[in-house]
């Protein structure tokens, strides 16, 4: 095998180890949920178990000779095959696509480098607020999955709401049709801050239904009398629910907050 | 390139597995002394892009791992023969079965790649082995019961996911059939590749072979994917979503907002259900079916990820056939259901 095609080889081996290794580590440490729902946690811990291994034994079989020549190395000829034309055009084609093909394989391995060398050195993070917005927190695009029986129980106020999350609240307060059951219910929520116009924020949280791609913002519109904090500072937030004062808006209910606590960010960011 | 030469194995040989593994090494201890979580001070933009082109690969890798793996065990491990054997000879009933085979394997689309390309280095035709990929990823256990999680059982969106495809596959399977020259569609150094294993001897130590596809494979996908998880991750960061999701009522936009979501989100199609189901209350089932019929098939990440394998002709063919059957069965659906 040529230089070029062992260090394919050791490119493709290196960063299934890189991430394999990454992966266990941020399960241990228990961070994982920061890219993954934690339904694939045990399947995804049990392949990058397997790839470990399996990716130091391909590096000791390419580093002895035994590898598999690496595909890109000897295309030409066989494509030049039906091409018909000048010989010197034909040569110049190949010329060109060999040299794209090489441009391209160079960007791929700098991707693969720069995003494995970022996976193991940039600490684990949430999405931002700015993604959030992008994503359009205020539209009602999430239904609602704890199940809508919920929401025609709540006017008999037997149904234990404290272990209700920004997703079971924004759901709710979007499916109900009578709002007058809802106003007065005490809330008490953990989020992040998306900040709206004069005294409002949205309190945000993200749902991950399988990993941080899918991430889709839900938030319930917050009225306070103080000072509205920063984008992206985590808060609780206790108060009631009201009628939402800006008539316009889709959600017809808001949070008139009591307290706002200013928190760090919790070891659980996302909701699922 | 399965017999060993005969070069003696060098100190030096081992230096270049010593600094892949030192790098790797390295860089998880910087890791580990580092903070835990927390922000690293990049701009917003970047970090976003790259947690979520982190998340891509973190989600990929294990079917990708998985993948490989199968498609070692079909080449090296099960005898010559076996597989063929069960299948039956003419072309049409031979696919449809093949198209089947997905039921057995767990795996989703990433991981399809190189079982695919394992086997047709095993002596599938390329008309065979793309109708395996392109049915695998949707008529698969896990696909069926989170499917069924996510919309029920009951309803038209589990059955007509199925139904598609299965229909989808065996139509992509039969125009490459038809194709004049369905090797022309493979790029030439992958066919070359095939043409060596096919009827090449087996190895005799299958451990070490196994070990040396892995390098092969890892070296060709991991590019692909790290390629395609970044281009998903820009186009998240770049383009908001709310502009898609806000055409979400209109029977005939809704469709393509939907399979453009579905192309640019590049979800596993294990878990796509459950994020189409947060679309449920505004999308309309059949542009729902839609996003659930071509987002296993084609997206940004299975581009990069074919492209190893396939020509850029075939990806074209693809798209465009699986575009307009998505598209039709989508718009049927929100017409009579």
């Amino acid at each position: 095998m040529s230089w070029s095609e062992k260090s394919a080889s050791y490119l493709g081996l290196g960063s299934v180890l890189a991430v394999a290794l990454c992966t266990l580590w941020l399960a241990l440490a228990g961070h994982l949920d920061l890219y993954i729902n934690p339904r694939y946690s045990v399947f995804t811990i049990v392949l990058a178990a397997v790839a470990v291994p399996a990716a130091v034994a391909g590096l000791v079989v390419v580093a002895r000779g035994h590898g598999h020549t690496h595909e890109d190395e000897h295309e030409h000829g066989h494509e030049d095959e039906h091409e018909h034309g000048p010989r010197h055009d034909v040569e110049r084609a190949g010329r060109a696509r060999r040299a794209t093909r090489t441009v391209l394989g160079g960007v791929a391995a700098l991707v693969t480098i720069g995003v494995t060398v970022a996976m193991l050195v940039l600490p684990p993070t949430t999405l931002s607020a700015r993604t959030a917005q992008q994503r359009s927190v205020d539209s009602a695009t999430l239904s609602n999955a704890t199940g809508s029986q919920n929401v025609a129980l709540l006017g008999s106020t037997n149904v234990d709401t404290s272990e209700y999350g920004v997703k079971d609240w924004a759901a709710l307060i979007r499916q109900t049709t009578d709002t007058s059951a809802l106003v007065g219910k005490e809330v008490r929520l953990t989020g992040f801050v998306v900040p709206g116009e004069d005294g409002a924020f949205t309190l945000t949280r993200f749902v991950i239904s399988c990993c941080a791609v899918d991430a889709q913002p839900v938030g319930i519109g917050v009225v306070t009398e103080g000072s509205v904090p920063d984008e992206d500072q985590w808060v609780t937030v206790t108060g009631a629910l009201a009628a939402n004062p800006d008539q316009s808006s889709d959600a017809r209910l808001v949070i008139r907050a009591a307290d706002v606590e200013r928190i760090d960010q919790p070891t659980d960011p996302y909701e699922y | 390139m399965t017999s060993a030469p005969t070069r003696p194995v060098a100190t030096r040989s081992l230096t270049g597995p010593g600094l892949v593994l030192l790098a790797v090494v390295a860089l998880l201890g910087v890791r580990l002394l580092s903070p835990a979580v927390g922000a690293s001070g990049l701009p917003n933009v970047l970090q976003d892009f790259l947690t979520l082109a982190i998340s891509v690969v973190v989600e990929s890798l294990p079917f990708v791992v998985l993948g490989i793996v199968l498609s070692i065990v079909v080449e090296v491990w099960v005898p010559v023969g076996a597989l063929e054997k069960v299948l039956p000879q003419r072309p049409m009933p031979r696919r449809a079965v093949i198209s089947l085979i997905g039921m057995l394997f767990p795996v989703c689309e990433c991981g399809n790649v190189p079982l695919a390309r394992g086997l047709m280095m095993r002596g599938f035709t390329p008309a065979e082995a793309v109708t395996f990929l392109v049915a695998a990823p949707i008529l698969n256990p896990l696909v069926i019961i989170s499917t069924a999680q996510a919309f029920g059982w009951s309803g038209w969106i589990l059955p007509v996911r199925i139904v598609g495809g299965f229909v989808i596959a065996n139509l992509v399977g039969w125009i490459v059939a038809a194709h004049r020259r369905p090797e022309e569609l493979l790029l030439p150094a992958f066919e070359a590749r095939c043409r060596a294993a096919i009827g090449a001897p087996r190895a005799r130590n299958r451990w070490r072979e196994s070990a040396a596809q892995f390098g092969g494979e890892t070296a060709t996908m991991m590019p692909a994917l790290f390629v395609g998880a970044g281009l998903a991750a820009a186009i998240q960061v770049a383009v908001p979503r709310s502009t898609l999701v806000s055409i979400g009522a209109n029977p005939v936009l809704s469709v393509l907002a939907m399979m453009l979501l579905a192309m640019t989100v590049s979800l596993c199609s294990n878990v796509d259900a459950f994020f189409a189901l947060s679309f449920a209350s505004t999308f309309l089932p059949g542009s729902i079916t839609a996003f659930l019929i071509i987002g296993p098939i084609i997206d940004v990440k299975m581009i990069a990820l074919l492209r190893t394998t396939f020509r850029a002709r075939f990806l074209v063919l693809l798209a465009v056939v699986c575009v307009l059957f998505a598209g039709m069965v989508g718009l049927v659906m929100n017409v009579l259901v």
